[in-house]
């Protein structure tokens, strides 16, 4: 048994327990306190990874190896988690929402946090679902969590039996895997199947199953229809947690799967072919809403399209899909940060909604527009570096196709991000004024990501080194 | 830090103080915009005087900014770019200045954003490493969008969406070929983005022709060719005055600038399989702009059409491959710049004056501005090529050059001047002659002191162009000379005529202007 592998995660477990009996304890403030401890616990996960960071620790027989590789997943996992968690603590005086959720929602963040964690650092097909099943739980309490909102409940319902569905692929695929080649660990099978000993199309299949499972949870078309109602619905919160931290998970693990266990099994394919789609149904979508959380669930869809071109080039890929991810997290949470902030209290936030926001709060509706210029992948932001990095790798492996489909759709793109610019500096102010008090958390949670927007943009260089190194050490 | 450096810099450092100045302090956002302007319009006389023709890049800086890409932060600017960037100094200066009055609504960001656009416009006339060419390139889109978009007229949104996404669907495109070019590279040895590498590379004529065509489709957009010259009429129509300045001026001077400096030298086989294709087009695009401008009601837009034609003329130049024909194609990027830019600011003057840029609304106001018709009178004549001008200078060379090889098109292309004459007199005619039709034009005031100092130096250019080109042209062409040898050595010439004929095409001396000594000495 090797504690020190899984330190991170058992720093998180404590942080829980902590925050639930927080709860008890403190019900008037608990939410806040427990806000800010959350994200202390978070800052602790993430010091206990940087201090062990070039470090391999394998663990309890093989079923856990904390390498480089998985470190740099669990740092991007955190920091959107961090992000996520500034935006819950920030917009939880707000009337509403208070009372009706308090601590726990911290609590089951953390714990959801660990689930992902064990995604990318499981070597073991019992630890993977135990992973999918750890992460995917709390967030269906947490979408639900506006318990007074059917669309919230409604939300919540909709990703249980999405996710339900996904484990049962998860299952099935690695009853056939198993039965395929009598092992759990991913380099057992990848040893058999290399040696030719087991049953290579039931591989395949159970394979398949098993990307299924995980593109489920990624929201990568055909497998997204649950994600635009639950991310209407969701509280912004949660919906700001779960629209990076699950998805660089998930495709951490589908990068280590295509490495060790499936490496003879043709996944790039069947990735190639979501990939295809993802941007296709995520962008031509995404062009209609106006509700700006609908909008960002579809170009969530297109996003995942481009990471999955990165990675649908194999494993050298897995640094810009890294550094991809790092920025995608300063996106997308922070995009759902700004939907937060404008939306104080929980009501839809439209195009028009956040109509003249640039004369009303011109901080917050410059983040929002580099956020939106980053998302359509115009420099210096880091959506620019970070395209070009994926691209760069999917030419390399020869899929010039791919990327000029996916270049093509992201010119579309532009057109919907910049519809949203557009409403926010050149629309005339609405009639109503609405509140536009900030709070500390909401602050931090704006200046956070866009930072993350635009230093990785500007100098890209010590971050792609980052992310580039780390997949020497995966194994 | 180098010059360079600082004059990309400079504006957009300027930018961001002005973007967090104090609210209470945004009625002088103009003024500081206009210092910084000024300071950088000095600083980039420095280039002008410290340039030494035919030594290739100068002013070079060099530093480390992507390794893991093979990406350099890398400058120099030659005989091809010294004259743009002079040129977008000069007229974001005069862009400023012109502004005082025009723009009430949300200074600090109008004057930042003129001021990114330099930087960005700068920076791709400056870069020598292709990505950061197209940082550049890509990120100054950013404050052509809101300085259409925010201060634009009653279309803004539909002009600015436009703009962009055509400039996006090109762009992204050559985004693919460069990452492909990055590939290529990388596969022998490390990968790198220097564009003098890449003028060494040698790709195989088929995949040329691909490379080329989403290079070209790119810079087509931009310049803008026909038929890909749609969104321009728009945005030019919606922008505010200095932005239509900006962008007739500068913006559209990188679509050519980029087939001189990327897409021509670097595929010259895929080039010459579409050399035909492009003679077409800007001869089409010369002849359709210029009956397009005939029937403009609107100024704004016929000046818009008219730059269509214009920019023809440019590609004509280029499609020339001879020094005469790519001389005067620099040198009218120029001209187009000078004489557009001064018609859009003095359309601007009036419109501020009269609320309207109709041709119907005038008529005989002359009468009543008079220094205003001298100095527009003036501007469209060196628009139309009047000897004497700048305009004249540029289309000469331009068409003597394309004569040499393709007469016929060339012959028709002159229709393109004929046309102009009549619709640029037609418009002055209506405009300013004859009786005062309307009681509300009767009393307008003529140009104050701000505006003539922001024309006055457009209209000295215009004449000291137009009178001794000598040292414009006597610094375009060594480096021309270099690039033209460059583009003939890789193969077949592209242009039908044989190198020997391409070279000894130099000696030009009726406008003095030519030395083919010069041209041999230097080094690329």
């Amino acid at each position: 048994m090797n504690l020190v592998a899984i330190l991170p995660e058992i720093v998180l477990c404590i942080g829980a327990f902590v925050l639930m009996v927080l709860d008890v304890a403190l019900p008037r403030r608990g939410a806040t306190v427990a806000g800010w401890l959350s994200v202390l616990f978070i800052l602790l996960a993430a010091l206990v990874v940087l201090a062990g960071v070039d470090q391999v620790d394998t663990g309890f027989s093989g079923m856990i190896v904390a390498d480089r590789f998985a470190n740099l997943f669990r740092l991007i996992i955190y920091l959107g988690a961090l992000v996520a968690n500034l935006t819950a603590v920030g917009s939880w005086h707000s009337k509403g929402q208070a009372g009706i959720f308090g601590a726990e929602f911290f609590a089951l963040m953390l714990i959801s946090i660990v689930g992902m964690d064990m995604l990318v650092i499981g070597a073991h097909m019992a630890v993977l679902f135990l992973g999918l099943e750890i992460l995917s739980l709390p967030l269906y309490a947490m979408a639900a969590g506006w318990v007074r909102s059917e669309a919230a409940v409604e939300a919540g319902a909709k990703y249980f039996l999405n996710g339900a569905f996904a484990s049962g692929f998860l299952l099935f695929g690695i009853a056939l895997v198993y039965g395929a080649t009598g092992s759990f660990t991913l380099e057992g099978i990848g040893r058999a199947v290399a040696a030719g000993t087991a049953h290579d199309l039931l591989v395949w299949i159970g394979g398949i199953l098993i990307a299924v499972g995980f593109l489920f949870k990624m929201a990568a078309a055909p497998f997204h229809a649950w994600a635009p109602d639950v991310y209407a619905g969701a509280p912004t919160p949660t919906v700001a947690f779960f629209s990076a931290a699950p998805k660089a998970a998930a495709i951490g693990l589908l990068l280590r799967l295509t490495q060790t266990a499936f490496a003879q099994v043709p996944l790039g394919t069947i990735l190639w072919g979501v990939a295809w789609l993802s941007m296709l149904i995520g962008n031509l979508w995404a062009l209609r809403q106006r509700d700006l959380k609908r909008l960002l669930a579809y170009s969530g869809i297109a996003h995942v399209g481009y990471a999955l071109v990165g990675l649908s080039a194999g494993v050298a890929s897995a640094g810009a899909v890294g550094f991809y991810l790092l920025g995608y997290v300063g996106m997308a949470v922070g995009g759902f940060t700004v939907i937060a902030a404008v939306g104080r209290g929980g009501q839809t936030v439209t195009l028009d909604t956040i109509s003249g926001l640039g004369r009303r709060q011109p901080l917050v509706a410059g983040v929002f527009t580099i956020m939106m210029f980053a998302l359509a992948g115009i420099p210096p932001t880091v959506g620019f570096a970070g395209k070009f990095a994926l691209f760069s790798e999917a030419v390399r492996a020869g899929s010039v196709g791919l990327v000029i489909w996916a270049v093509l759709f992201s010119a579309l793109s532009v057109y919907y991000y910049l519809r949203v610019v557009v409403a926010m500096w050149m629309w005339p102010e609405p009639e109503t004024q609405m509140s536009t008090a900030g709070t500390t958390g909401l602050r931090l949670a704006l200046v956070l990501s866009a930072l993350l927007c635009l230093i990785p943009g500007i100098y890209p260089q010590p971050f792609l080194e980052f992310a580039g190194n780390s997949i020497f050490w995966l194994r | 830090m180098g010059i360079l450096t600082f004059l990309i810099f400079w504006p957009a450092l300027a930018a961001l103080v002005l973007l967090f100045l104090p609210t209470r302090h945004a009625h002088r956002a103009g003024w500081i915009a206009a210092a910084t302007a000024a300071i950088e319009w000095i600083a980039s006389l420095w280039l002008w005087f410290g340039f030494v023709p035919g030594s290739g890049f100068q002013f070079v800086e060099h530093a480390q900014w992507i390794p893991r890409f093979g990406v350099a932060y890398q400058l120099g600017v030659d005989g091809i770019s010294l004259l743009l960037v002079l040129l977008t100094t000069l007229l974001t200066l005069i862009g400023v200045a012109s502004s005082f009055s025009a723009i009430s609504a949300s200074r600090k960001g109008y004057y930042a954003s003129l001021l990114l656009l330099e930087t960005g416009v700068i920076g791709a006339f400056c870069a020598t490493d292709v990505f950061l060419f197209y940082v550049f390139w890509e990120a100054m889109l950013v404050p052509m969008y809101f300085l259409i978009g925010v201060w634009g007229g009653e279309r803004r949104i539909y002009a600015t969406i436009k703009f962009v996404l055509y400039t996006m669907a090109g762009s992204l495109l050559m985004l693919v070929a460069i990452i492909w070019m990055y590939q290529y590279g990388a596969r022998s040895g490390a990968g790198t983005f220097n564009l003098s590498d890449w003028y060494g590379y040698s790709i195989p004529p088929s995949t040329q022709v691909w490379l080329f065509a989403a290079f070209a489709l790119a810079f087509a957009i931009k310049v803008p060719m026909f038929p890909f010259h749609t969104w321009l009429p728009d945005a030019h129509v919606q922008a505010p005055a200095a932005g239509s300045v900006m962008l007739a001026g500068v913006l559209l001077k990188l679509g050519t600038y980029g087939f001189f400096r990327f897409a021509v030298p670097l595929f010259p086989q895929g080039y010459a399989a579409l050399a035909d294709t492009i003679w077409v087009l800007a001869v089409v695009g010369i002849v359709y702009g210029a009956v397009m401008t005939l029937i403009q009601s609107d100024v704004k837009s016929l000046i818009a059409y008219s730059s269509v034609s214009h920019l023809g003329f440019v590609m004509l130049g280029l499609s020339a491959m001879n020094l005469i024909g790519a001389s005067g194609s620099v040198l009218q990027q120029i001209n187009h710049g000078i004489s557009t830019g001064a018609l859009f600011l003095l359309v601007g003057m009036i419109y501020e004056r009269r609320h309207t840029r109709q041709i119907d609304d005038y008529g005989g106001i002359y009468a009543v501005v008079p220094v205003f018709t001298s100095v527009f009178l003036i501007v469209a004549l060196s628009s139309i090529g009047l000897p004497g001008t700048n305009g004249f200078v540029g289309e000469f060379l331009i068409l003597l050059g394309a004569f040499a090889v393709r007469p016929i098109f060339t012959a028709v292309a002159t229709v393109g001047i004929v046309l102009a004459a009549g619709y640029m007199l037609w418009m002055v005619r209506r405009v300013f002659f004859g009786t005062v039709t309307r009681p509300e034009n009767e009393h307008i005031r003529d140009l104050g002191f701000r505006e003539l100092a922001v024309v006055v130096p457009l209209v000295i250019l215009i004449i000291w162009v137009g009178v001794y080109p000598r040292p414009f042209l006597d610094r375009i062409n060594p480096d021309l000379q270099n690039w033209l040898q460059r583009v003939h050595a890789s193969g077949p010439c592209p242009c039908g005529i044989n190198k020997t004929t391409a070279s000894t095409l130099v000696p030009f001396d009726t406008t003095g202007a030519i030395h083919p000594a010069s041209g041999q000495d230097g080094g690329g």
